[in-house]
């Protein structure tokens, strides 16, 4: 218990994840509806349709960067240099179980995506 | 790190959002496991058994409690915190329980080699508790570890619930087949109690937290259900402590009926929100409570006293036996030393009388008298252990007895006869009289053994008559159609607490010392014993001492 409280408590030394808010036009993101009985995306009424990417880094790193709380970080969707590990992961429709937009809206103005997508990014590309 | 989506509880354990389906599986359920194993640890602290049951339940208390926190809280650091306890307490509680399982059905602790088998089990668990073997991250969006866990380490603690879920149903059936009737239901109950606690207990904390870590399941609230497998548990151990006293628990079903009660009031807290209605809970919570003291005080006491009751004629049973089984040792022995004692006495009586008579020459006065004293020690000797044989025959059921017809009237007259000189010689009168009216005195009855009761009567009066008469009667009665002998006496007669004693064993009067008379006691129980066994009885009385007595013989006639 000791072990445990010094690791998750002391030092922050654990991975955690997140969803971010994602824009469709930009890049291709994750589905998701906010009502989360419904299984199936396409049962969802479309006001309760979100798009997302799939963050995911050391807590230690993001607590320096945001606090405790990521609700008004400018730096929780994005990953630093100075991070040990940092991923920003976007829908592949290709991977089994993505839920992707089913509409590219990024067709229109593909000049200003960045980066590439689909696609992870990771702190070492940037 | 904070859960951004969901609210921060109050007072730890409170969150708006959480259903109360979470907190009714969480807290009754932890308190009653608690209140059993403390109760049960309380009543017999030094008991194995009821250790363990303190572990298992302190245990189990202690998962539901990480368990809400788990739920109701959103930060992310204690909340990795506290999850490796899941993962040691879903390890040791099986293992505790087939410890306690070994203990419940061999009623001893378990070998060294076993703890250390066990210990080596636990010791991964407890080594990679805090490592990324068991977990590595959280999501903060879900608020939950689970698709960080470890699947090895996952399925190394759970795979030691399984050992347990196989374990203790082989022991409990390999042990059923051998125990007694009464052992037998309690292994039932055990295993059914145990058996449903693990299986919900292990096989759905794990089935639905493995279902969410790999996203088939969104929300794990599921696992929740399995918590309700200990009260299970709880009511068959409340059955095996009622009923079968198991764990040396004086627990009445009344006592656990109102702790239920007081519980189940108590849980309604959860549900209700409104002023008013908690004022009346409380108040019947109170009411309750203090209503169920006095009442299981009540009973208990009764109970109590019943038990006592119960455990005193459970002693006297074992007693009474105990002493039957003495008593017919001391009738073997007796037999056996009186038999020994016999033989050489009859040969000292018979070569004394031999002596005095002259069969061996002329012999000098003066020795007279010693030999004269000599044979009648010698013959008094050997008619007390006549007395013992009989005695011994009488209550190890030996006595033969050969059943005749003969005239009761005629038998007495000559008994009559063959003690007056002995009378006379004693300075008393022995008189016989006959008043037979209805019948001739014909008994069926062991001629031999009659004589004896008639000697037995008749000498006593002689021995305890100083001075007066004796007078014999022989009467009978159409209407009980029985015959009787009187024996009337002039002598030093009896008090009321010698007349109460008179037949048992080793008893004489208070006044026989005064007359000089030797005596074993053992005549008139012989006599009595004799008579109640050919039908008859024997009958005393007497107005008090120095007014004489009455003995008398009753038997059934032959019309």
């Amino acid at each position: 218990m000791a072990a445990s409280y010094y690791r998750f408590v002391v030092l922050d030394d654990y991975l955690v994840s997140y969803k971010m808010d994602c824009d469709p036009t930009v890049a291709s993101c994750y589905l998701g509806c906010q009502d989360l009985i419904i299984a199936d995306i396409s049962d969802c009424p479309t006001a309760d349709v979100f798009y997302y990417t799939k963050v995911e880094r050391y807590a230690a790193d993001l607590i320096k960067l945001c606090g405790e709380n990521i609700t008004a970080c400018p730096f929780a969707n994005t990953c630093t240099n100075q991070e040990r590990s940092c991923s920003i992961s976007f829908c592949d429709p290709q991977k089994i179980g993505s839920i992707c937009d089913p509409v590219d809206h990024r067709s229109s103005d593909t000049a200003s995506l960045p980066p590439q997508s689909p696609k992870t990014t990771t702190n070492s590309e940037l | 790190m904070i859960c951004y989506l969901f609210p921060e509880p109050s007072y730890f354990f409170f969150s708006p959002d959480l259903p109360v389906i979470i907190y009714y599986s969480h807290i009754p359920v932890a308190i009653i496991a608690l209140l059993l194993g403390l109760f049960v640890f309380w009543n017999g602290p030094r008991l194995l058994l009821n250790r363990l049951l303190l572990f298992i339940t302190l245990g189990f208390s202690l998962w539901t409690f990480i368990s809400l926190i788990a739920w109701t809280n959103v930060d992310a650091g204690v909340i990795l915190f506290i999850w490796p306890l899941f993962a040691i307490l879903q390890a040791l509680i099986p293992i505790l329980s087939i410890y306690f399982i070994y203990v419940f059905l061999y009623k001893k602790d378990i070998s060294n080699k076993l703890k250390v088998f066990f210990t080596i089990l636990l010791l991964p668990v407890l080594l990679f508790a805090h490592t990324n073997l068991n977990l590595s991250g959280f999501n903060i969006t879900q608020c939950n570890p689970f698709e960080y866990e470890g699947l090895f380490y996952k399925i190394y603690y759970t795979a030691i619930g399984a050992i347990a879920l196989i374990w203790i149903p082989v022991l409990m059936i390999r042990e059923y087949y051998r125990a007694t009737p009464d052992f037998k239901k309690q292994i039932m109950l055990m295993g059914i109690g145990m058996g449903f606690f693990l299986l919900s207990f292990l096989s759905l904390t794990f089935v639905i937290t493995y279902l969410t870590s790999i996203g088939l399941l969104y929300d794990s609230r599921l696992e929740i259900y399995g918590l309700f497998g200990m009260l299970v548990f709880a009511v068959f151990i409340t059955i095996l402590i009622v009923k079968f006293k198991t764990f040396n628990v004086n627990l009445f079903a009344s006592q656990a009926l109102i702790i239920a009660l007081v519980i189940l009031i108590g849980a309604q807290f959860v549900f209700t929100e409104n002023k008013t209605a908690i004022i009346i809970l409380s108040t019947t919570l109170v009411m309750t409570g203090v209503i169920g003291i006095f009442l299981t005080r009540s009973i208990r006491r009764e109970i109590l006293q019943r038990d006592e009751l119960a455990n005193l004629a459970n002693n006297l049973t074992e007693v009474n036996k105990r002493l039957m089984a003495i008593d017919k040792q001391k009738s073997e022995f007796v037999s056996i030393a009186s038999h020994q004692l016999r033989s050489p006495l009859t040969s000292i009586a018979g070569y004394a009388s031999m002596i005095r008579e002259g069969d061996y020459g002329v012999v000098p006065a003066k020795l007279s008298e010693p030999l004269e004293r000599i044979e009648r020690s010698a013959r008094f000797m050997a008619e007390s252990i006549e007395d013992f044989l009989n005695v011994s025959r009488i209550e190890s059921g030996n006595m033969k007895y050969n059943f005749t017809d003969f005239n009761l009237h005629q038998l007495t007259e000559h008994t009559c006869d063959d003690l007056r000189p002995e009378a006379l010689h004693n300075g008393v009168i022995l008189l016989f009289r006959s008043r037979l009216e209805s019948s001739q005195g014909v008994i069926n009855a062991d001629q031999g053994k009659i004589q004896q009761i008639l000697f037995n009567l008749i000498g006593n009066a002689i021995k305890y008559t100083p001075k007066g008469s004796i007078t014999v009667l022989v009467r009978d009665n159409g209407k009980t159609k029985k015959v009787f002998v009187d024996i009337l006496d002039t002598g030093i007669g009896m008090n009321k607490d010698t007349l109460d004693n008179i037949f048992q064993k080793f008893k004489r009067g208070d006044s026989a010392n005064t007359v000089n008379v030797r005596g074993t006691g053992l005549g008139l129980y012989v006599a009595l014993k004799l008579a109640q066994a050919m039908g008859g009885n024997i009958t005393a009385h007497s107005d008090g001492e120095g007014q004489g007595s009455r003995f008398t013989l009753e038997l059934p006639v032959v019309m």
